[in-house]
């Protein structure tokens, strides 16, 4: 812990220790002189948090609020998240009415369990903290490193993201893909962006009609042929063109939805990369 | 979702605790003088040095004032506390404070658990060591029957 001091400004240290013990004393209303470490790493971890500081690496935002008044930029802070929970709220409510929650039991609880968050979620002393589960696992995780309302705010874009690429497809197409990828997909906590994505990109890479959906084992033959005659770096590239292409030809909207398919498509490398090693075609199909 | 990014946590740990607050711990002095209960400023030193170990050994965190004042108010006019002993029961005191914060889950204020530590005390003869045995049960229960007396 010794060097986290050294990068630490001690100016800085100093004011936001000022500021936590009248944190303290409004998380226990003033009834305790004392609290647990634990809280007390809690409440300075909530504090980090809404100051918008990296406690590891204060940089440039810790220089601003070396010089700025902490109480104010709390308050400043503590209204941003305010306002943020009510777009992710709206959001939430858009995605939990759309219907999605019936292609899946994990999706559909997930949605559900988000309920809890507008509930249990502490804007003003664990607002790092994410009080809900989220158990749908989305094609693109969002990174740990993002924390209370901004994590439940970027799983949801990336949920809605996911969704308007399924919509890009008819709905018979989407099923069939679905049925083809596992029979007993609902039940199973499986992400359903990833086999209409694999799929579209190979036929797309196929010169074939996207929307059909319809990968069988003689486009996967094809695919597999295709991807042996290139190198990893060839391979790479063709990736990125093809999910360009896709988006282009969906009529994605340009911005986030491409460059999620884009970053998808990316991941698909290492895997086609061991099929052209090992022969395990079907592999790189989710 | 673990706390991350916390800076430095053991430097404000290693901080110590804030100073008794003066006027209160005046008043605390000025009510124990009156049962012939004084402190020197060496067993207030020593004090707070029990203090800060008993924080670290029940890892807490004070930013407040700190309960000596209040520990001092709620028991000098116990029949079984002299001057004699005063330091070393306050010590004890302090520390067993802390521990039962932690016991209780802090469930209690630090004035609802004091004025259960102190009904507790007299109701066992003024025994420390009997004070130390208490559950945190009946801490809870002494702190109803405190606040309903």
């Amino acid at each position: 812990m010794d060097e986290l001091r050294v990068t630490w400004d001690a100016e800085l240290s100093g004011r936001l220790l000022a500021l936590l013990p009248q944190e303290t004393r409004r998380y226990t209303s003033g009834e305790s002189s004392s609290v647990p470490w634990e809280t007390a790493q809690s409440l300075l971890a909530s504090l980090l948090y809404t100051l918008r500081l990296n406690g590891e690496a204060p940089g440039e935002r810790g220089r601003q609020l070396a010089e700025s008044d902490l109480a104010e930029e709390l308050r400043r802070g503590q209204t941003r998240l305010r306002r943020k929970m009510d777009y992710a709220r709206r959001l939430w409510r858009r995605l939990a009415g759309s219907g999605a929650a019936g292609d899946s039991r994990a999706l559909g609880e997930t949605l559900l369990g988000i309920g809890e968050f507008w509930r249990r979620y502490d804007w003003r002393f664990a607002a790092h903290e994410v009080p809900c589960d989220i158990d749908y696992p989305l094609a693109l995780p969002v990174s740990e490193e993002l924390q209370g309302v901004d994590y439940l705010t970027e799983w949801l874009s990336r949920l809605e993201t996911e969704l308007r690429f399924r919509d890009a497809f008819p709905r018979e197409a989407w099923e069939a893909a679905w049925e083809r990828f596992h029979p007993e997909r609902y039940d199973l906590p499986l992400n359903l962006y990833e086999p209409l994505a694999a799929d579209a990109l190979c036929l797309f890479a196929l010169g074939r009609d996207v929307r059909a959906l319809a990968v069988g084992p003689e486009e996967r033959r094809a695919f597999a042929l295709r991807m042996e005659l290139l190198t990893e770096g060839e391979t790479e590239a063709a990736l990125r063109r093809w999910a360009e292409g896709l988006g282009e030809a969906l009529g994605l909207p340009e911005g986030r939805d491409r460059r999620y398919l884009a970053a998808y498509a990316g991941t698909l490398l290492p895997r086609i990369r061991t099929a052209v090693a090992e022969g395990g075609w079907p592999g790189i199909f989710p | 979702m673990c706390e991350r990014n916390v800076p430095a946590l053991r430097a404000i740990l290693e901080t110590a605790p804030a100073p008794w607050e003066e006027k209160a711990l005046q008043r605390a002095e000025t009510a124990a003088e009156r049962f012939g209960l004084r402190l020197s400023p060496e067993a207030y030193e020593r004090l707070g040095e029990e203090r800060r170990r008993a924080l670290r050994e029940t890892r807490r965190l004070e930013l407040g004032e700190g309960i000596l004042p209040a520990l001092i108010l709620a028991f000098c006019d116990s029949p079984y506390l002299c001057q004699d002993r005063w330091e070393e029961s306050l010590g004890e005191l302090q520390s067993l404070f802390y521990q039962f914060k932690n016991e209780t889950r802090d469930a209690l204020p630090d004035a609802e658990l004091i004025a259960a530590m102190a009904r507790v005390f007299e109701a066992k003869g003024g025994s420390l060591t009997a004070l130390a045995m208490t559950e945190p049960e009946a801490l809870l229960r002494a702190a109803g029957e405190a606040r309903h007396g």
